[in-house]
């Protein structure tokens, strides 16, 4: 008897703290949510991988908002503006529709979009992505995971990656300039969200 | 043959006393004054080092980057010793492991002091000293002497009676006497210590381990519980509903709040706190703290994409004045306006003087009257003056009428309006003040029915926009207008609360402690120890006790005598 009631409370435990939540792993693959570790084809022999400017942008795999899985690495070759935020973060709400204003302009030039949501539930995203008309992909990183691999100050963080996957800059805070007095589409003109997307795509 | 039991000593079991050695090296520290005091010393010096050093920002630690970035921002003022102060935990004293060292040998030391003391007070109640000197009897503080033998098997029944137990003796021609009562409060001081040594281990614990944020947020807006950017037990609570509730003298008799709590990117609970009755999830305590009643929440779309651009729950923090005006027909004395219009944005200002924008307020008919309200340097008062602009301006003071164009215009007086300066709204060329009208300070009608006092005239809320485009955009809840290329709605009016998210895991032992200390406290004050020692005889009776301060002996002395047939006779000091 005490046997099983030691048993009882260590599955407890463990089912109320351990258990792996239902959004850990992919459904698709049955891999783990979280930071990975890119292979050696990706990541030669004397670059190195870290969350800085010159190094190549650490992998990740997360579930996106539309149910695909999302993989930093399956982006190489392209230029990737890889965006943390959240809901509850105004500057992150008054920087979104730059996001998508220059989603939509640069687009065409093959720019990616990448807005990492911390932390929150689906439904809250969805609304968000749908009100403010957020069309590129959304991965949730559900655990912070990939946020603590970041080594993230605060939100909004803005990582801009060129086509090989290195860190070219990195923007703390939003992106506010020329908000006002003009048409957001237009604002976007001459700013530096604007200027760092050059970097990335030239 | 087994050895006699005094001769088996520590030398026999050599491992054990290799153990004791240092054991009661370690018992004779702790009980140790000087050592105690060295403590408390060294506790309060860095205690006090702690609030002397900048100490790194609660919602930057645990967060390596934010720690760093912090840390270098000293270097300044510290130079090559920030590293040092750094490492030793000189920023962050008190999560310093050292320091909970340090608290927790204090705790021991106080702990050894009670366990030290707790055979004596054992032997104290266990075996009692039964007989004192004969001298005791004439010096004893408590004492009471009479010239005639007191029955002594009487004398024990009295004292039985009054619930001693009791001891008798004879002995060199007299009969000794020991009576005790409530040998057990003796226990009251260790408890008393007890609680002492809990409530500073609570301390610690919560120091140590508690959580203490603030979160002031709308209805239907999320927050994350722990401010930090991100956390493995990261929580966000979303504000369903914000109610505060007034009584008809303007003052708050509830406040409360539905909230639903979200970890994990699932919803894991839904509750109401209220002031007495926090909602609880995990250990965390969400309490109501605070309310506001005045915010708006309002939507900005760009008509070309048709995104939204600005969707932000606004708490109007300011407060703008407002004219409450009344119009009656002149002849028929009918109303034809009875509120408080929003007014434009203050057009001059200086010396104590300021001329506020002008309102129209449309009358039935197709009527109009351009008002405006201006407070009177204070050279004149400093009142508040009414502009009625016309064919002939003229100004009114609060309570003043005039008639004028067969109308009947009374500037009753002033009242505000929850207002505030927007620097943000897409599509406009500088500052924008937003004003709500028509609301009154909380929630309006509540499950008790309840209604408030009004500042302002109830009705549907408005929001008056000043600086997005030309005129100003009076928007009435749920309504949107276009300027500009932008669409501009006021999705309503909206409550924000105050919650204090709070966890300690301390809350038991401080239970605990205040149970022990009100314990203690009752056992040494209400029920004291008393002792009697009694020594009769054949001429004399005499009497000597100890007890508590607030213990009348020997009165109890003389009740008792007389109870036991003696004569007591007067009383002798």
């Amino acid at each position: 008897m005490p046997a099983l009631v030691i048993g009882a409370i260590a599955f407890s435990i463990w089912w109320l703290e351990y258990r792996p939540s239902d959004e850990a792993a992919s459904p698709l693959t049955g891999e783990e949510y979280g930071v990975k570790t890119l292979p050696v084809s990706l990541a030669p022999s004397g670059s190195e991988v870290g969350p800085s400017v010159g190094r190549l942008a650490p992998d990740f795999l997360l579930p996106g908002l539309d149910g695909a899985d999302i993989r930093l690495r399956d982006m190489r070759g392209r230029p990737v503006v890889l965006n943390f935020w959240a809901s509850w973060c105004a500057p992150c709400r008054q920087e979104i529709p730059q996001l998508v204003a220059a989603f939509d302009r640069f687009r065409p030039d093959g720019l990616v979009v990448l807005a990492v949501n911390v932390q929150e539930d689906r439904e809250t995203i969805a609304r968000y992505a749908r009100e403010f008309g957020m069309s590129f992909p959304v991965p949730i990183d559900r655990s912070g995971e990939v946020v603590d691999q970041y080594r993230l100050l605060g939100l909004p963080t803005t990582y801009f990656i060129d086509p090989e996957g290195v860190i070219k800059s990195i923007f703390r805070g939003p992106f506010l300039e020329k908000t006002r007095g003009t048409r957001v589409s237009d604002a976007i003109g001459e700013s530096v969200l604007t200027a760092r997307i050059r970097e990335i795509l030239d | 043959m087994a050895k006699p039991h005094a001769a088996v000593g520590l030398s026999e079991w050599p491992l054990l006393s290799l153990l004791v050695g240092p054991l009661r090296a370690l018992w004779w520290l702790f009980s140790n004054p000087r050592w105690a005091m060295g403590l408390l010393t060294f506790v309060a010096g860095v205690g006090l080092l702690g609030t002397v050093l900048p100490q790194v920002p609660s919602f930057m630690r645990g967060v390596p980057a934010a720690e760093d970035a912090w840390v270098e921002l000293r270097r300044d003022e510290y130079g090559p010793l920030t590293d040092f102060m750094h490492r030793v935990g000189l920023f962050d004293i008190f999560q310093a492991r050292w320091f909970a060292m340090s608290m927790g040998l204090m705790i021991a030391s106080n702990a050894v002091y009670i366990v030290g003391r707790i055979p004596a007070v054992w032997l104290g109640i266990t075996r009692p000293r039964r007989q004192v000197p004969d001298r005791y009897f004439e010096v004893g503080p408590n004492r009471y002497d009479f010239p005639t033998p007191a029955q002594p098997l009487a004398f024990a029944q009295a004292l039985r009676n009054a619930h001693y137990k009791v001891d008798l003796l004879a002995e060199r021609g007299a009969t000794y006497l020991f009576a005790d009562k409530f040998a057990w409060a003796n226990v009251g001081t260790l408890l008393t210590h007890g609680a002492i040594v809990i409530f500073v281990l609570a301390a610690v614990i919560s120091r140590a381990n508690g959580f203490s944020v603030p979160i002031f947020l709308a209805e239907g807006l999320t927050a994350p519980v722990f401010p930090v950017v991100v956390q493995p037990d990261q929580m966000q609570v979303r504000v369903l509903d914000a109610v505060g509730v007034f009584g008809s003298n303007g003052l708050p008799t509830d406040y409360r709040t539905e909230m639903a709590i979200y970890q994990g990117g699932q919803e894991v609970k839904r509750c109401v706190s209220t002031v007495n009755s926090p909602c609880e999830y995990r250990g965390y305590r969400f309490h109501q703290a605070a309310y506001y009643g005045y915010g708006a929440e309002l939507l900005v779309r760009d008509l070309s994409s048709g995104n939204a651009v600005y969707h932000e729950t606004l708490a109007l923090e300011d407060q703008r004045p407002a004219p409450h005006i009344t119009v009656r027909e002149a002849g028929t004395s009918r109303v034809l306006f009875d509120d408080a219009p929003v007014l434009g944005a203050a057009i001059g200002s200086g010396n104590n003087a300021e001329v506020a924008a002008l309102a129209r307020i449309g009358l039935e008919g197709g009527q109009s009257l351009v008002v405006g309200l201006r407070r009177a340097i204070e050279a004149d008062g400093g009142d508040w003056m009414l502009l009625l602009l016309g064919a002939e301006a003229t100004e009114l003071r609060e309570g003043q009428s005039i008639t004028m164009g067969g109308l009947e215009v009374r500037f009753t007086g002033v009242t505000t309006v929850p207002a505030l300066l927007d620097k943000s709204l897409p599509g406009a060329g500088g500052d924008v003040l937003l004003q709500m009208s028509n609301v009154f300070y909380g929630t309006g009608t509540t499950s008790e029915g309840n209604s408030v006092s009004a500042p302002v005239r109830a009705g549907t809320p408005t929001l008056t926009a000043l600086g997005v485009g030309d005129e100003a955009l009076v928007l009435k809840e749920g309504e949107s207008q276009q300027v500009g290329g932008y669409g501009y709605t006021f999705l309503g009016r909206r409550e924000f609360t105050g919650l204090q998210v709070k966890k300690d895991n301390s809350d038991n032992l401080i239970w605990i402690a205040t149970g022990l200390l009100l314990a203690g406290l009752f056992l040494s004050f209400w029920v004291p120890r008393r002792r009697v020692w009694a020594k009769i005889t054949g001429v004399r009776t005499q009497l000597v006790g100890q007890s508590g301060q607030m213990a009348n002996l020997r009165r109890e002395f003389r009740s008792l005598a007389e109870k036991a047939g003696a004569q007591p006779g007067d009383e002798e000091d």
